[in-house]
């Protein structure tokens, strides 16, 4: 099982995925993002494991988009949506 | 002491938003400026409260919820980010300060003001008069949906459509209807903004506002630090972090939070309904005084829990002091709104208003009724 994040510039946007995926049975939690994920700078991240991404891909299709990147062991690489 | 000025802050508060406010002073850190428990608790005290107003509202987003110090500074930014140079914009005649100060404040930008007039309590002659000036011309309108001195409710639905008939944007103040009176953004065309304060009707502490921002956009006043996306050199594009500048006042929103979620339990049209019985019987008490002018609609078919009122041959503040003295609190003068003391004929002397809350009981109103009565063979 690896990590997976769903980066988010504001904190707000960060909540509403994080109420989203609840409400779709995925549990997950809000955290600061490693490194790299968001150039902007400061920003969240809404974690989730590995065997939740099908669905949360799922989730960010209907809602409008969103990023997800996983641990791929050497860093984190970017899914497609 | 019997507190009968619930327009200007409800003073009686659930015992839950005082808990959680002292809670939230205990525990809640900077929401947005760290990763540890502290900050975690501030940022989902900020989201359970912008969720619980985005359902009362009907509002589709908690991320359109943006929290404001007070109604005034929600209304500012809606009239910063709506009124561009040279706008014409039409005002209802019963407009609070914190709508007219900062439109007439733009008057160097070439903003035109047109009140549109109307008598008190008739919400049709009131809805004429707008259509001709939107026929006439104007860029965006901005209506009180409850005038603050006579509880005026405004038919701010009627308004909705007519300003999407013609394309103009609208804001809407809602510092007397949150809480107190339905409001349901999700049918608004042409509702751009809607300001009110979280101290009123939504039982909140003071220091707390809310600005629903129902086209997703909006222009800050204020510019600083959002604790995210922070090697920009301007304010994020997304909401609620472009209107929130600065650290929020995490502990009253921990108390508002509580203030909505009992309104919401005891519902606004019980509140509503509950209000109204007693300003009927204000009404029912006073209304044969002779020395006393109510001022209330028929059978309060468009009036909440305010009402104004004059003692004959006594000046308001004379008799909002001698209330005072025998431990009933009001309000008299002119209630930082001219224009609607113009628009009722009231502007000479302003009235005496009461405003009551979930919380005023019947056996209050009661007193309240006698003591007046009392106060008129006194006064000369």
């Amino acid at each position: 099982m690896f990590r997976c994040m769903i980066t988010s510039r504001g904190m707000t946007g960060a909540q509403i995925t994080q109420k989203t995926l609840e409400n779709s049975g995925v549990y997950s939690r809000i955290v600061r993002p490693p490194p790299g994920l968001l150039p902007e700078g400061c920003g969240y991240a809404v974690e989730i494991q590995s065997n939740d991404v099908a669905i949360a891909r799922m989730i960010l299709r209907s809602s409008g988009g969103g990023r997800i990147f996983c641990d791929a062991g050497d860093g984190y690489r970017e899914m497609r949506v | 002491m019997i507190y009968l000025d619930n327009a200007a802050t409800t003073l009686r508060k659930p015992s839950c938003v005082i808990r959680a406010v002292e809670k939230a002073m205990r525990y809640a850190a900077n929401a947005g400026r760290g990763g540890y428990s502290g900050a975690g608790l501030s940022e989902q005290i900020l989201f359970d409260c912008r969720s619980a107003a985005a359902e009362l509202f009907g509002v589709k987003g908690a991320d359109k919820v943006v929290f404001t110090l007070n109604a005034t500074h929600a209304l500012n930014i809606a009239i910063n980010s709506v009124i561009q140079p040279k706008m014409k914009v039409l005002i209802s005649g019963y407009e609070h300060n914190a709508v007219s100060r900062p439109l007439y404040a733009r008057y160097l930008d070439g903003v035109k003001v047109t009140v549109v007039r109307g008598e008190l309590f008739e919400p049709e002659y009131f809805l004429y008069e707008l259509e001709k000036e939107l026929e006439r011309g104007a860029d965006a309108v901005c209506c009180t949906h409850v005038s603050n001195v006579f509880g005026y409710i405004l038919p701010i639905e009627r308004v909705d459509e007519l300003c999407a008939r013609y394309g103009v944007p609208l804001i809407i103040d809602a510092s007397q209807s949150a809480g107190s009176v339905p409001l349901n953004c999700s049918e608004f065309k042409a509702a751009q903004f809607v300001g009110m304060p979280g101290h009123k009707g939504l039982l909140g502490p003071q220091g707390t506002g809310i600005l629903l921002c129902l086209a997703d956009k909006g222009e800050p006043i204020m510019f600083g630090g959002t604790g995210a996306d922070s090697k920009n050199r301007y304010m994020p594009e997304y909401l609620p972090e472009r209107l929130e500048a600065g650290t929020q006042n995490v502990h009253g929103i921990a108390g508002l939070a509580e203030g909505i979620k009992t309104i919401k339990n005891l519902g606004v049209e019980n509140i509503a309904r509950y209000e109204k019985e007693l300003i009927k019987s204000i009404i029912k008490g006073l209304e044969l005084t002779p020395k006393v002018k109510l001022y209330y609609a028929n059978a309060l078919f468009c009036q909440n829990g305010v009402m104004s009122f004059n003692v004959r041959d006594a000046d308001s503040e004379q008799v909002a002091s001698e209330l005072e003295k025998m431990g009933i609190a009001v309000r008299a003068g002119f209630h930082c709104a001219p224009l609607a003391h113009e628009s009722a004929g009231t502007i000479s002397g302003g009235t005496v208003r009461i405003s009551v809350s979930p919380f005023t009981t019947r056996g209050e109103i009661g007193k309240f009724v006698y003591v007046l009565k009392k106060l008129t063979e006194i006064l000369k």
